[in-house]
């Protein structure tokens, strides 16, 4: 088991860069999509680029509402 | 000019340099957790006895003390302000930051005491980012949309070896996995909070998941009737501050004249600071949301009792 609260690889890798078993990646896939389930697949730094050029460049709903979601904001509470 | 992700790793290292015990959670951290969310939003979890350091870094970045000159301000719908009182009684708060003129809005919003988690944020936090225990109650609110990032940072839980896991999965399979896996020694604690856990090898694939989805709603309706008891003090208060001829809010302030305003404001108008202080008013929340989870998947009696939660789980 990777010890997260420290980083035990000792690689200078990210301490939460680490992969799951196929699985979990077939439930990302049948739970929030193909394009997340890829973007969770990838390193730590290039997920971060991927993140860093989609807000960039879109506000999600949560951005956009005046109510924190605390007190029932974001538009698209189901 | 900087990202959100730069931005909040910036503030993280602001927090560690004044020594104001915090975490980031929410949205973001489930992104450090490998769980895309595009919200450029960050939400803190901060020691509520040490919001007044908080109060007096935004006061300096403000002032260009310490190089940086920030513009800081409270949002239109601010929540509570950051006092000590009003954080540990379950209120939040709701910032805005610029770190320079031509920067972005940065929206920053502070927990005191997370719902569904007490004080218990402290425990497991990785390098400034909330546990997955922690990010994971946070998440069992009444969107949708949260549920999948509930089971998905339950089964990353298990698959690092956490035995907490088994107090969040969704999946049946995986449930059953880290079930069987579970010490003897932890199953009653387990059954305790999570007591859908005593029926699961008497039950059939179907009858589980049936079984599931009656306690998602539980969680789902009493964290509705919890945050409609923020919603309505909150509205009253504003309405009533608004006849104080507020004018435009927020204001072109400095913010600690908005905090002091704030703060004036809230105890002038009686915004209570712990709404769920009694374990009469989190009872009658509870009863509340049970009533309507039960009237929206038809579950029976049997059925409710089968997944009902202690009240110091479901409203901590």
């Amino acid at each position: 088991m990777v010890n997260e609260h420290s980083n035990s690889a000792g690689d200078g890798s990210h301490p939460l860069d680490r992969t799951y078993p196929e699985r979990y990646y077939e439930i990302l896939t049948r739970d929030l999509g193909e394009d997340k389930a890829r973007w969770a697949r990838l390193p730590y730094a290039e997920r971060m680029r991927e993140l860093a050029w989609y807000h960039a460049h879109f506000n999600t709903p949560d951005d956009l509402s005046p109510w924190p979601a605390e007190l029932d904001g974001g538009v698209d509470r189901g | 000019m900087n990202g959100p992700i730069e931005f909040y790793r910036t503030f993280q290292s602001l927090l560690r340099g004044r020594e104001i015990e915090g975490v980031l959670t929410s949205g973001m951290a489930c992104v450090e957790y490998g769980l895309q969310q595009n919200t450029k939003d960050t939400d803190w979890i901060v020691a509520p006895d040490l919001i007044e350091r908080l109060v007096k870094l935004f006061g300096e970045l403000e002032r260009g003390i310490s190089g940086a000159n920030w513009r800081v301000s409270y949002r239109g719908l601010f929540g509570a302000p950051l006092d000590p009182e009003y954080l540990a009684g379950g209120w939040t708060s709701h910032l805005a930051a610029f770190e320079q003129a031509e920067s972005a809005e940065r929206h920053l919003d502070f927990f005191g005491r997370p719902p569904r988690v007490g004080e218990d944020w402290r425990t497991a936090a990785i390098g400034g980012i909330a546990s997955r225990d922690t990010v994971i109650r946070m998440k069992k609110t009444d969107r949708p949309k949260d549920w999948p990032l509930v089971n998905a940072l339950a089964i990353q839980a298990h698959y690092a070896g956490d035995p907490g896991a088994v107090l969040h999965l969704r999946d049946h399979d995986i449930l059953r996995e880290a079930w069987r896996q579970a010490a003897e020694a932890s199953r009653e604690s387990a059954v305790r909070e999570r007591p859908l856990l005593r029926e699961l090898d008497a039950l059939d694939d179907l009858r589980l998941e049936r079984l599931l989805l009656v306690e998602e709603m539980l969680w789902q309706c009493v964290n509705r009737e919890r945050y409609l008891v923020y919603q309505r003090a909150w509205k009253d208060f504003y309405r009533a501050w608004q006849q104080d001829r507020v004018g435009e809010w927020p204001t072109s302030e400095p913010f600690l004249q908005q905090h002091h305003r704030v703060c004036a404001a809230v105890r002038r108008h009686g915004l209570p600071p712990a709404p769920l202080d009694t374990v009469a008013a989190r009872q009658a929340i509870y009863d509340l949301g049970r009533t309507r989870a039960a009237s929206l998947v038809a579950a029976t009696p049997q059925e409710m009792e089968t997944v009902a939660m202690p009240l110091d789980i479901i409203l901590r």
